[in-house]
């Protein structure tokens, strides 16, 4: 069936379970759904948008509310949405480094961040990660003073993920923030795995800049996200342009610089706003979610050979196993060689991990209810025996 | 356009936006024919009913199986789109 010429319709979370470890947090709410096929068109959510023509004070729909609920959301002062957690990294890399300023980020940090430094002239310092996978704040104090003593000026601008993308371990952000600080450095808490799916209180944390991503934890439709910050740092990154034209005289009103005026003018907006009362409320529930997690890696573990290669017992369902010693092996001798295992969960009704994967790979069980959770540690199970591996009674 | 313009454009659009329930039922116009809102609600409305049970689909899946609760929710969606059907037929069809 298709939705428009040549495309598919897309039936994925409807025909499977989906463990795909960057969608589950971006699984849409059944309220977006209803938002996005009212306002797919372009500039939808501009019907009412009065003086001074900004996305953040529009009335109806209550932008301007939801934008100031998204500050307090995080516990800072100051919101906007962004089209990705990306932008956010650059809005505030562009404010705050200048070229040939030095940037410390982590062995976890994403592609983006660095291209935001890149962009930005910025010279990158990566922090690296203990035998845990941990960042820690020793690990940035010590890299701080490294960089510094090396060129005689301390980083402009410290970027750390709350959850890494790699084995979605929680690192210390508040540890490190309260080191960054002592030597004066602003802190951006990357929170794209976090800000929608567990408690994020910016200001505990110690961060300067907090940047979430509606398309992977909010139940939103890409690109989205946004970007908090205190009133503190507001002003700068939030700067409206001064710029005129020469021969016009033409000026831009309260455009704001680093977000190129306005930014979700449609449906991510406006799925983004919809999702957001159940996004509050799902992470008030952030334990059940962590139950339902542990209870997969339990079952993955109770194969011989299995290991969970994240922090465990988890603390954020984006997890990393290593089965090199156990499904690999199996895919060392079946016919579908790597292929078997996917094959295998979707003979069952589950999908989301990496094609061809036996020995490292990753999944994201969040958004499964009880039940859900139960039929994929059991169908792991049940594809381990049906291979021949052992499997430990708990 | 002008500023000044589009924004009398805009208040012009709001006005019959806000003014809208005039449009019941008014019939041809020249060539043109100008739909009641009636037909657009029941269209969205049935839109919603059916992302209903593609939550629930999503919810249950992969087997799709409706506990009590879920089927009664189901069939009480279903029959508020059969209404919303027999709007659409109402209107557009007569």
């Amino acid at each position: 069936m298709n939705c428009g010429e040549g495309i598919d319709t897309r039936q994925v979370d409807e025909l499977f379970i989906n463990l795909d470890p960057i969608q589950a947090g971006g699984r849409l709410t059944v309220d977006a759904m209803k938002a996005v096929l009212a306002y797919g068109d372009g500039y939808s959510v501009c019907d009412n948008c009065e003086k001074p023509f900004r996305l953040d004070c529009i009335k109806k729909p209550p932008l301007a509310k939801f934008h100031e609920d998204l500050a307090a959301f995080v516990n800072m002062d100051v919101a906007r949405l962004v089209p990705g957690a990306r932008r956010g990294f650059q809005a505030v890399s562009d404010t705050f480094v200048k070229k040939g300023d030095s940037v410390l980020l982590t062995a976890y940090s994403h592609y983006t961040e660095f291209l935001s430094v890149e962009q930005a002239g910025g010279i990158p310092h990566e922090v690296l990660a203990d035998d845990r996978h941990i960042i820690t704040a020793d690990a940035v104090a010590a890299r701080i003073e490294e960089v510094t003593h090396t060129t005689g000026k301390s980083p402009a601008l410290l970027f750390v993920e709350e959850v890494d993308y790699q084995y979605g371990n929680v690192h210390p952000v508040k540890e490190i923030a309260r080191v960054a600080h002592q030597y004066d450095i602003p802190v951006l808490c990357n929170g794209a795995y976090t800000v929608g799916i567990m408690p994020v209180d910016g200001k505990d944390l110690g961060a300067d800049f907090v940047v979430g991503s509606g398309h992977k934890s909010m139940a939103a439709p890409a690109p989205s996200g946004m970007l908090a910050t205190t009133s503190e740092w507001a002003e700068q990154l939030f700067r409206t342009t001064r710029i005129q034209g020469d021969l016009t005289g033409r000026t831009f009103g309260v455009k704001e610089v680093e977000m190129m005026g306005c930014t979700l003018m449609g449906v991510t907006s406006i799925g983004m706003m919809a999702s957001f009362p159940h996004v509050k409320k799902r992470v008030q529930e952030y334990d059940k979610h962590l139950a339902r997690c542990n209870l997969i890696v339990d079952a993955l573990c109770s194969i011989e050979g299995t290991k969970v290669q994240s922090e465990y017992p988890r603390r954020h369902p984006l997890t990393r196993m290593n089965t090199s010693d156990s499904f690999d092996t199996v895919a060392k001798v079946h016919k579908k060689r790597g292929f078997f295992l996917l094959s295998a969960l979707r003979e069952r009704g589950i999908t989301g991990i990496i094609a061809g994967s036996t020995k490292v790979w990753k999944f994201n069980p969040y958004g499964l209810t009880d039940q859900q959770a139960q039929y994929v540690a059991d169908m792991f199970v049940d594809i381990a025996k049906t291979e021949g591996l052992s499997v430990h009674t708990p | 356009m002008s500023a000044h313009e589009h924004t009398s454009q805009r208040n012009e659009i709001q006005y019959l936006l806000e003014h809208s329930q005039m449009f019941y039922h008014i019939r041809p116009v020249g060539q043109d024919i100008i739909m009641s809102k009636r037909a657009v609600e029941a269209v969205f409305q049935g839109l919603y009913l059916l992302c209903d049970i593609r939550g629930v689909l999503r919810e249950t899946v992969p087997h799709h199986h409706f506990s009590q609760e879920q089927q009664e929710k189901t069939g009480k969606t279903l029959d508020k789109l059969e209404k919303q059907i027999a709007i659409l037929r109402e209107e557009l069809l007569k």
